[in-house]
C-alpha cells in the first residue's frame, strides 16, 4: 500500500490571488494528478519485470 | 377410476340418439317454464353446472378429484383475489411513500465538505475505471491543505520509489499554464513598499503585454 500526500503551502492563498479554488484544485488532483500517477507507476511495475 | 366419473358422460355415451334427443326436449322445455332439471341420478346434480355456470362447493370438491384421478397431476388454481381495499389503500399508501422519499430534495452536502470537493473524491468514477483495481481512496482536505490517495498492489509486484513517480506527475499536471513558460516562480519582495517579481522561465512577450 502507497500513500502519496501532497501539500499545499496555503489554499486560501491560491484562491485569494490567483482565483483557482480548491474545487478546482480537487478537481485537478482526482482527474489530473491521480491517473498519471497511477499511470507512471504501472509502467514502472512493467519496466521493473 | 371409472367408478368416479360422473354417470351422465358415460350414459350420453353408450345412449342411441333417440334418447339423447329426447332428454334435450325435456331440459329445454323444463328450462322454458322455469323449473330447474334434475336428472334421474341424484349423483348426477353435483357435477352438473348451475344455470349461471358457478360450481358449489360440493361440485368443485368432485371436479377436483376427478381431475385428480384423470390427469394424475393435482393441479392448483392461482390464488385469485379481488380488490381489498385495505391492502389497496396500504400498497398505495406504500407506493406514495416510496415516491415521496424518491422526490425528498436531498439536504446539500456540498455545505458540510470543503466547498464540495466530495464528489472528485470518489474512486468509482469513469476517469478512475482504468486503475479501479488498485485505487483504494482519495482524500483532499482543503481545511488541512493535503491532497492523499492511497494505492495498493500484490505483494508480487517489484517494489518502485513512490517519491520520484509523484514528483514525475506532478510535473505533468498543470493549473494554469502559458504558452512558451516552462516554470514560473514568484519572489515575495523583502520590503513591504516594494513590489512582487515574477522570475519566468521561457519568453511569451504577448502574454506579457
Amino acid at each position: 500500500m502507497y500513500r502519496v500526500e501532497l501539500r499545499f503551502d496555503d489554499m486560501k492563498d491560491l484562491e485569494s490571488n490567483l482565483g483557482i479554488s480548491s474545487k478546482r484544485l480537487a478537481q485537478l488532483f482526482s482527474d489530473y494528478y491521480v491517473p498519471t500517477l497511477m499511470g507512471e507507476t504501472l509502467k514502472q511495475f512493467k519496466k521493473a519485470e | 377410476m371409472e367408478s368416479n366419473l360422473p354417470s351422465t358422460r358415460k350414459r350420453s355415451r353408450a345412449a342411441p340418439k333417440e334418447e339423447v334427443e329426447d332428454e334435450e326436449e325435456q331440459i329445454l322445455s323444463k328450462k322454458k317454464t322455469g323449473v330447474k332439471y334434475d336428472g334421474d341420478d341424484n349423483n348426477n346434480a353435483a357435477v352438473r353446472m348451475d344455470d349461471d355456470d358457478m360450481l358449489s362447493d360440493n361440485e368443485q370438491e368432485i371436479k377436483d378429484e376427478v381431475n385428480d384421478d384423470v390427469d394424475g397431476n393435482v393441479k392448483f388454481a392461482k390464488d385469485v383475489r379481488g380488490y381489498d381495499e385495505g391492502s389497496q389503500h396500504h400498497e398505495s399508501n406504500q407506493d406514495m411513500q416510496e415516491n415521496e422519499e424518491d422526490v425528498t430534495p436531498q439536504p446539500l452536502v456540498e455545505a458540510k465538505d470543503d466547498a464540495g470537493v466530495t464528489e472528485y473524491t470518489k474512486t468509482m468514477r469513469e476517469v478512475h475505471s482504468k486503475y479501479m483495481l488498485h485505487l483504494r481512496s482519495i482524500d483532499f482536505q482543503p481545511s488541512k491543505n493535503t491532497a492523499c490517495v492511497e494505492i495498493a498492489f500484490p505483494l508480487d509486484f517489484k517494489k518502485v520509489l513512490m517519491l520520484t513517480l509523484a514528483e514525475q506527475a506532478l510535473t505533468k499536471v498543470l493549473v494554469r499554464s502559458v504558452p512558451n513558460i516552462e516554470k514560473c516562480t514568484f519572489i515575495k519582495p523583502k520590503k513591504e513598499a516594494d513590489e512582487p517579481c515574477l522570475v519566468v522561465q521561457g519568453i511569451n512577450f504577448e502574454a506579457f503585454y
